[in-house]
């Protein structure tokens, strides 16, 4: 008989029960029966169901060691050490894993030859002794079953067996002594401890999140300084032709210069430290510092940059001196020509890579998300059922056993005392909403729509006072400043402020002068703070108006401390809103009665809301400085464009002036300018380095030549500058914009540090040394989760929206999160006491990633938005001169081959959307039917599982009924045996007669028939009626079932003597 | 440009430096004291203990050795006389109960006696060792299962009836006084989710059922070394 079937046959469940059912009375049976007697309903514990948890585990060491053919097979018996003291039933109930685990053997046996199949071979004894630590046995028996594992003779493996069990084992080894290694490496596990012992696990996961986020920027910021910072410090930047003022001085190069010179021009102050400017400028922590060059490497290119440099001075010389078409012509070729030694070699495209960076960079944090994410929605989803098993998640879930404080474990009782509380309030509530009266509905209603009305409002005011300081902030910063979009701002505002009887604001404000901006604006905030807003800020913002205009040549330290407030007025703002405005929001919730979880919820969205709209304010009033630049931005670009169109036309009309012949075939055919452009730039980045440049430089060669492009730029009263410096526009915007992150990143790190240091910590100490109700009102603080968890969110939607302007971003994230983590470690343990509310790690983990999910969305949407749309500005940043960010990835799109480029647009095409479509479609079919099936079925078997169970309840009883009477019976038959015994006596006293074997029969009870004959082996166990033997010793009972289930196999189940004699296991094999 | 760049070099050695700096502390304040943990007790205990049973124990727990070495420490600690004359010591269920994570708890002497080899609640080293293996990270869910189901089932009858969940809860709540209507509803909702065959207690198959289903359990049944 081979043990792989044998097994296989045994594992079936139904097998079990039927086989169970044989000698199931027989033995398990009376040896309970004492107990039994005394609580019939102990019954249920022998039932077959119950049992298979009991020595399942067991019968598989056994059957190991006994199926081999050698007879002198030492005995694996594990559970013959314990002894049961006093008649406590403990059973070894063996764990299911190691169930599982023998199961899955048993595929892995089915596979294997025959050959193997009675011999147990290394691996497996292996395999077993590593199971043997899930089993739920006390230390000395495992030992001993790892001794006899280990000394059980078993098969050696060979050949290739042996290879692979070899590197299972050294693999298993290296991964034991990676996982000590990383647990001793692990960052702040002390301090998880620390924290976990006091506050529960749910605090835990908001540090264990902390944690995620550091390595995670940290991941980041190493994938950018890889790819995009290191190239731009190692290699060696090729020099760009220089500019030439006279002819174009919009173009790239000039622009370029101009910021330059500026941002060389700084010197070192600390202030620029923290607020980015000045020679923080002219480092490569912002984008304006990245080149637009292409690296390479070549022998030539000195040589080429030489030539190239050499004859654009001589172009500019013979176009000074109004030479011919021709020549010019010629010159442009031997510029070509001289660049077309660039070409053959290495390069580095590093404007490429870094827009291809960037756009990895979004996408990993997005896996990193989605796969935290979709593991909590697994979780919910096997949740399953709704909150269907919330009650009994409380009660065994409930405790964290890792608590190690006493006053931990006092609030953490009270904690559970409040969430049970409320779960059934919730249920009673619910109850209660079912039954509210219409009148009570409508009025709650109408609270409801009222805080949502007010909480609206509260929202908008804070978005306006966020613009509304910028504008006072830009004003006063930049004199040549003027609001951008007067009008609709005003027109938003007007409204509100002839409501508020405030007449002269508005005609002061519509002239849209500078100075007017500046007054409405401290008409405005005294309004503002009059409502309660932001009344230092606003108050301080309208007094310093009054102050001479900031010259930059000679600033007191006064006026600096000024200029720094101007700075950071709207970040302190959004500060400070994201400090009052959430307290509002969860007085006004109150009023509104919802269920309990759902007061969280809500003030959470609301908070978030609050949060994104200052950074949506912000980011408007980013793009609304930076438009109108980008409207004369577009003008030039166009208009070189269109230049270049001309070029081509006149350059196919006249041969002689071939001005780009790597491009001249590309673009002859295309007809509207804005494509001609597009392929030319594309076209040039295939053939040499500098095409850019290159192609705007051959329009300012041809540019006198041609008259009708002289019209052309004529036609565009361009503002021939770099940027809008009228109104006010910074020269390099994309700069502008990282250095606000960074300045409000830098804000809002500092503020939790005060906060926590120097406006909770007194609070706290306060509190603590201080008896009265006043000082626990004001200096007791709970850790409430959610708040901080903003915190943690805001600041890294912040990164997420700054990194393409501030490179250095994540790493600045990061540092300050690893920070974060000590100012919130001392939020935790010393400032606050653990909160009575119950934080469950699954709840509050699904909580973070939910916001971290909707905050990345919300924050990507921008910014694609400006790497999709919004011109670069001409003299920073390595995408210069080019009508959008993206344009460079199309750009190298187009560079690849042709097969390539069409695989790719097919994706794009109907004829394989819809198919796709259709194939997703049904594939969802597919699995919307399967789960309903699944659900189904679940349903049944629930159904089925009920039945059984009343089933079960039913035979029980019949049973414990049958056992009552058979103790009657018993009863009632003694005391017969009892009087005629006594009755004998008497006849043997007065007759003396002896010999009567009455005994033996027993008459029938004259009053009750019994329904059941009683099974014999019952009646001559109880008939002996020794007390002893009633509980046998566990071993011997725990391995009952294993004798049961293989009555044929196996020797009758040892007794403990019999263990040290292995002699007897042959001769028991039949 | 040549300044910017040394600019930028400046900035990042600098930040480099910090950077390196803060980690190093970390590492050198959350490690190297676990380090110097390990180490003396590496240089203290391991005459206690031979290298096959040390290997034994790493073999038949979730635990490495040095964590083996780490946690006899620990339940040195308790007693260290005693089981500094003897490394497998008998301690007693009070002396046991000393350990701050199980004082905490309201299970602990259930835990101790679920644990206890000699079933009195007295725990030795191997015992211990046993107990922190299950309570570890490293330890699946079904070996949790099995002996919350244990420490849960208060009268050992192998099923968690009535009065093992009105134990349960009264110790989850202290004696903060829920009424005896609440722990009744309660009971009745815990039976109603979670007692499938409608038997008025919960069986081991289905107390794993409700664990396998549950999120927090795994977080919450661990005690970290």
């Amino acid at each position: 008989m081979s043990g792989g079937k044998d097994r296989r046959s045994r594992a079936s469940k139904t097998q079990g029960w039927e086989e169970a059912g044989g000698e199931f009375y027989q033995e398990s049976y009376p040896a309970d029966l004492e107990g039994m007697q005394r609580d019939p309903s102990k019954i249920a514990t022998l039932l077959p169901s119950k049992q298979t948890r009991n020595g399942k585990c067991l019968e598989e060491m056994p059957i190991r060691s006994e199926d081999r053919v050698r007879p002198t097979t030492r005995r694996v018996r594990p559970a013959q050490g314990q002894d049961t003291k006093g008649g406590t039933r403990r059973r070894a109930s063996f764990s299911t894993v190691a169930r599982r685990g023998s199961q899955y053997h048993e595929m892995q046996v089915a596979t294997l030859p025959d050959l193997s199949e009675n011999l147990i071979n290394e691996e497996r004894t292996w395999e077993e002794i590593r199971e043997i630590k899930s089993m739920p046995v006390p230390m000395a028996q495992k030992r001993e079953m790892k001794a006899q594992l280990q000394n059980a003779t078993k098969l050696r493996l060979q050949g290739f067996e042996q290879i692979k069990w070899r590197r299972r084992k050294a693999w298993q080894s290296f991964r034991s002594k990676w996982g000590e290694y990383q647990t001793k490496l692990e960052l702040w596990r002390m301090s998880l401890k620390t924290i976990e012992g006091n506050f529960g696990t749910g605090v835990v996961a908001y540090f264990l999140f902390l944690r995620w986020l550091v390595f995670l920027n940290l991941l980041l910021f190493l994938l950018i300084f890889a790819f995009v910072v290191l190239p731009h410090l190692v290699l060696r930047e090729p020099s760009d032709l220089p500019c030439d003022l006279v002819t174009d001085p919009t173009s790239v190069q000039c622009c370029s210069e101009g910021y330059d010179n500026v941002t060389r021009t700084a010197q070192f102050s600390v202030l620029d430290l923290i607020q980015g400017t000045g020679f923080m400028e002219g480092t490569l922590l912002f984008y304006g510092m990245y080149t637009n060059q292409i690296y390479g490497y070549s022998p030539m290119e000195d040589r080429a940059y030489q030539t190239a440099r050499h004859l654009r001075a001589t172009a500019a010389a013979a176009n000074a001196s109004g030479m011919a078409a021709g020549d010019g012509g010629l010159l442009e070729e031997r510029l070509v020509e001289a660049d077309s030694e660039r070409q053959t070699i290495l390069y580095y495209d590093l404007p490429l890579v870094y827009v291809i960076i960037i756009a990895i960079y979004y996408i990993i944090t997005l896996v990193a998300i989605m796969r935290a994410v979709v593991r909590q929605f697994k979780d919910r989803i096997a949740e399953g059922e709704g909150l269907f098993y919330q009650y009994c998640n409380l009660v065994f879930g409930g405790w964290d056993f890792c608590i190690h404080n006493q006053k931990s474990a006092d609030i953490k009782h009270k904690a559970l005392y409040n969430e049970i509380k409320s779960l059934l309030y919730q249920k009673r509530f619910e109850h209660e909403r079912n039954n509210r009266s219409r009148e009570f509905m409508l009025k709650l209603i109408a609270i409801r729509m009222l805080v949502n009305l007010v909480v609206f409002v509260i929202l908008l005011l804070a978005a306006i006072t966020i613009y509304v300081l910028f504008n006072v902030s830009l004003a006063e910063l930049e004199p040549n400043f003027t609001p951008s979009h007067p009008v609709s701002f005003g027109e938003g505002l007007g409204n509100r402020t002839l409501y508020m009887s405030w007449p002269s604001s508005w005609s002061v404000f519509s002239s849209a002068s500078q100075r007017g901006a500046i007054t409405f604006a401290s008409t405005i905030t005294p309004l503002l703070s009059s409502l309660g807003e932001d009344g230092g800020a606003g108050a301080a913002a309208g007094g310093a108006f009054n102050a001479t205009d900031p010259t930059m040549d000679r600033l007191t330290l006064e006026e600096k401390l000024r200029v720094l407030f101007y700075e950071f007025l709207p970040y302190l703002a959004i500060v400070c809103m994201n400090l009052v405005v959430p307290q509002l929001f969860s007085y006004l919730v109150k009023y509104e009665k919802y269920s309990p979880l759902f007061v969280i919820k809500i003030s959470l969205f609301r908070t978030v809301f609050l949060r994104l709209s200052s950074l949506a304010v912000l980011l408007s009033r980013f793009y609304f400085l930076i438009t109108p630049m980008n409207v004369t931005q577009k003008l030039l670009i166009n208009a070189s464009s269109e230049q270049i169109a001309e070029q081509v036309t006149t350059s196919t009309l006249a041969p002689t002036t071939t001005t780009i012949p790597s491009t001249t075939t590309s673009t002859t055919t295309a007809s509207s300018t804005t494509v001609s452009f597009l392929t030319d730039t594309n076209a040039s980045f295939v053939a040499d380095l500098t095409a850019t440049t290159l192609s705007v430089l051959s329009t300012v060669l041809l540019e006198q030549q041609q008259p009708a492009a002289e019209a052309q730029t004529q036609q565009f009263p361009v503002h021939q500058q770099c940027y809008d410096e009228q109104n006010g526009a910074p020269q390099c915007w994309e700069t502008f914009v990282g250095q606000q992150f960074y300045k409000l990143f830098i804000v809002d790190f500092a503020t939790h540090f005060l906060v926590t240091f120097f406006v909770n910590f007194p609070r706290a100490l306060f509190a603590r040394h201080s008896s009265s109700r006043l000082a626990k009102f004001i200096g007791e603080q709970e850790f409430e989760l959610s708040k901080h968890v903003l915190d943690v969110i805001y600041s890294q939607t912040l990164c997420w929206l700054g990194t393409f302007y501030t490179p250095f971003l994540p790493a600045i994230a990061s540092l300050l999160t690893f920070l974060m983590f000590y100012i919130k470690k001392f939020a935790c343990l010393v400032n606050s006491n653990p909160s009575a509310m119950l934080y469950r790690a699954s709840r509050s983990k699904s909580l973070f990633m939910s916001t971290l999910l909707i905050s990345f969305t919300l924050a990507l949407v921008p910014v694609v938005y400006a790497l999709a749309e919004i011109v670069p500005s001409r003299s920073c940043g390595p995408f210069r001169g080019l009508p959008s960010v993206w344009d460079r990835a199309i750009a190298a799109f187009m560079k690849m081959p042709l097969f390539f480029q069409n695989v790719i647009f097919y994706f794009g095409t109907a004829s394989f959307a819809i198919p796709c479509f259709v194939v997703l479609t049904f594939f969802i079919y597919y699995y919307y039917a399967v789960s309903t099936a699944n659900r189904h079925m679940v349903q049944v078997l629930k159904q089925q599982l009920v039945l059984e169970g009343h089933d079960k309840q039913f035979l029980l009883s019949r049973l414990s009924l049958f056992i009552k009477q058979q103790q009657e019976y018993q009863k009632r038959m003694m005391r017969q045996a009892a009087e005629q015994q006594h009755q004998q006596q008497q006849q043997q006293y007065q007759h003396s007669v002896s010999g009567n074997s009455t005994s033996n029969v027993i008459p029938p009870p004259s009053s009750y028939q019994p329904p059941i004959v009683p099974p014999p082996r019952t009646n001559s166990q109880s008939q002996a009626s020794e007390p002893t033997p009633a509980l046998p010793p566990r071993a011997d009972r725990d391995s009952k079932p294993t004798s049961r289930d293989r009555p044929k196999d196996l020797p009758p189940p040892p007794l403990p003597a019999s263990a040290s004699g292995p002699s007897g296991t042959g001769a028991d094999r039949n | 440009s040549i300044r910017s760049k040394q600019i930028t070099f400046f900035l990042l050695t600098f930040f480099c430096k910090t950077t390196i700096f803060c980690v190093n502390r970390a590492i050198t304040i959350h490690i190297y004291d676990h380090l110097s943990v390990f180490n003396t007790v590496m240089g203290q205990v391991k005459s206690q203990f031979s290298d096959d049973e040390l290997q034994d124990y790493e073999d038949l727990t979730y635990f490495t050795k040095k964590e083996i070495l780490y946690a006899h420490k620990k339940f040195k600690n308790l007693a260290p006389e005693k089981v500094g004359h003897n490394k497998n010591a008998k301690l007693s269920m009070s002396k046991v109960l000393e350990y701050p994570e199980l004082k905490a708890n309201p299970f602990g002497d259930r835990i101790c006696k679920v644990f206890s080899s000699s079933n009195d609640g007295d725990i030795t080293f191997e015992d211990f060792l046993d107990m922190m293996s299950v309570f570890s990270d490293a330890a699946p869910k079904s070996v949790k299962a099995e002996h919350a189901f244990r420490i849960y089932d208060f009268d050992g009858d192998d099923m968690i009836g009535r009065n093992d969940l009105k134990q349960v809860i009264q110790r989850l709540v202290s004696n903060s006084g829920l009424g005896h209507n609440d722990i009744d509803q309660l009971i009745n909702n815990i039976l109603e989710e979670a007692d499938l065959d409608d038997d008025g207690a919960l069986s081991f198959a289905e107390f794993e059922h409700i664990i396998d289903k549950s999120s927090d359990f795994i977080n919450s049944f661990r005690i970290r070394l």
